[in-house]
């Protein structure tokens, strides 16, 4: 199938589904909601920045092998605690606030935009070739769960009024755990040259960690709600 | 559509450090081929093989990237020029010269642990001096109301 088809898939899934979901579900005025999602965007591109520099620095310090299991429980942990420090830096601003999970969305939404650009590049310079509809249909998958872990991330952050860094800690965690995953189980190798099983059982981990993470947020967020603390949804 | 004036001019303030950075950037592309030169002597993090097609089109788009992540980067220090300005009563101009400090560190900084060449150390170090200048002239001539419409909204 044409690989544009794919960058189709990774938009759907990354960013219009949760888009229009949170649209919907947040009834807010795109006007209030502009500022969050470029701030979200804004942090991805300091991501961009920061974390391969915190991330090489083992590489070029100690000269270890990248395809180890150290290295990638290493550079997991520092795209957690970077990423998730980063997002609780500008969700401090929308504590018990809608427009945070907007921030969420700018940041994942960002991700599938960069993952779209970046095989577009590869297609229109003639790198990528056709894959099944398997693979589009996994990669936007993995898109919506890369961008409802982002949202769902926020809203423990911005629900956590009292126990902030626990929250930031748990964040953080699941984060690393969500980046380890696939990189433990993939070690270095093309996502097309896996077999079935280590599919299945990478995205079925993937699968859990979001679960875990949307039941985190719902919780944080009733529990406010049910306080009567809470702007949110009031 | 800002919620504060802070935003706003982070946003303005990195278009055209953006834009500035746009311009130098098309105005000293290297070739494809010193590209993948550079990538493979540094061993880049996640850069497997890459052609020259495929570089010579990511060069091409390489300066509307550059003016969009700036941009980006502007409306985050836009917010951080905000939180200083709550933190120290120092004056508006003043804390905008520290936000536009740390953007041009947050630009600069990578470069140096990692050793980069003088030229992209110095274009990111202008970028960085073009943004902190129009952020604290912002700051200094077009100040908004401590809090636009939009700001005291709870959604």
């Amino acid at each position: 199938m044409n690989p544009l088809v794919g960058i189709i898939a990774i938009l759907i899934g990354g960013l219009v589904i949760p888009f229009l979901y949170l649209k919907a579900s947040t009834r807010m005025p795109l006007r209030a909601v502009i500022v969050p999602v470029l701030l979200g965007l804004g942090l991805l591109a300091a991501t961009l920045i920061i974390q391969p520099v915190i991330q090489a620095a083992p590489l070029v310090a100690l000269n270890v092998d990248r395809d180890s299991i150290a290295f990638i429980a290493y550079s997991s942990l520092v795209s957690g605690l970077l990423q998730e420090g980063l997002k609780l830096s500008a969700v401090k601003r929308y504590q018990g606030d809608y427009r945070a999970l907007w921030v969420g969305l700018g940041f994942g939404g960002g991700e599938a935009l960069l993952v779209a650009y970046l095989s577009g590049l590869s297609y229109y310079a003639g790198q990528a070739g056709g894959a099944a509809t398997f693979y589009y249909l996994l990669s936007a998958y993995e898109r919506l769960l890369a961008t409802t872990f982002h949202v769902a991330s926020t809203a423990i952050l911005a629900t956590a009024h009292w126990r902030l860094y626990s929250r930031y800690a748990l964040a953080a965690l699941l984060h690393s755990l969500l980046n380890f995953t696939p990189a433990y189980i993939a070690g270095g190798r093309d996502i097309a040259s896996l077999s079935i099983d280590a599919l299945a059982f990478m995205y079925a981990g993937l699968t859990l960690l979001v679960i875990i993470t949307l039941i985190l947020a719902l919780r944080g967020v009733s529990l406010w709600r049910r306080a009567g603390m809470l702007e949110m949804g009031l | 559509m800002a919620e504060s004036w802070y935003v706003r001019n982070g946003a303005v303030a990195g278009l055209v450090s953006g834009v500035v950075t746009a311009i130098i950037v098309y105005a000293t592309l290297p070739s494809p081929e010193a590209v993948i030169e550079e990538v493979e002597r540094r061993g880049m993090l996640g850069v497997g093989e890459v052609s020259v097609e495929y570089i010579s089109l990511a060069l091409k788009l390489s300066g509307v990237i550059v003016a969009i992540i700036i941009t980006l980067l502007g409306v985050v220090f836009g917010g951080l020029h905000e939180y200083l300005d709550s933190k120290f009563k120092m004056g508006s101009p003043y804390t905008a010269v520290m936000a536009g400090l740390a953007f041009t560190g947050l630009l600069v900084i990578p470069n140096l642990l990692f050793g980069g060449d003088a030229s992209k150390i110095a274009t990111n170090a202008f970028s960085g001096i073009v943004y902190t200048v129009v952020l604290a002239l912002l700051a200094k001539y077009w100040r908004g109301p401590d809090n636009l419409k939009y700001a005291s909204e709870r959604y």
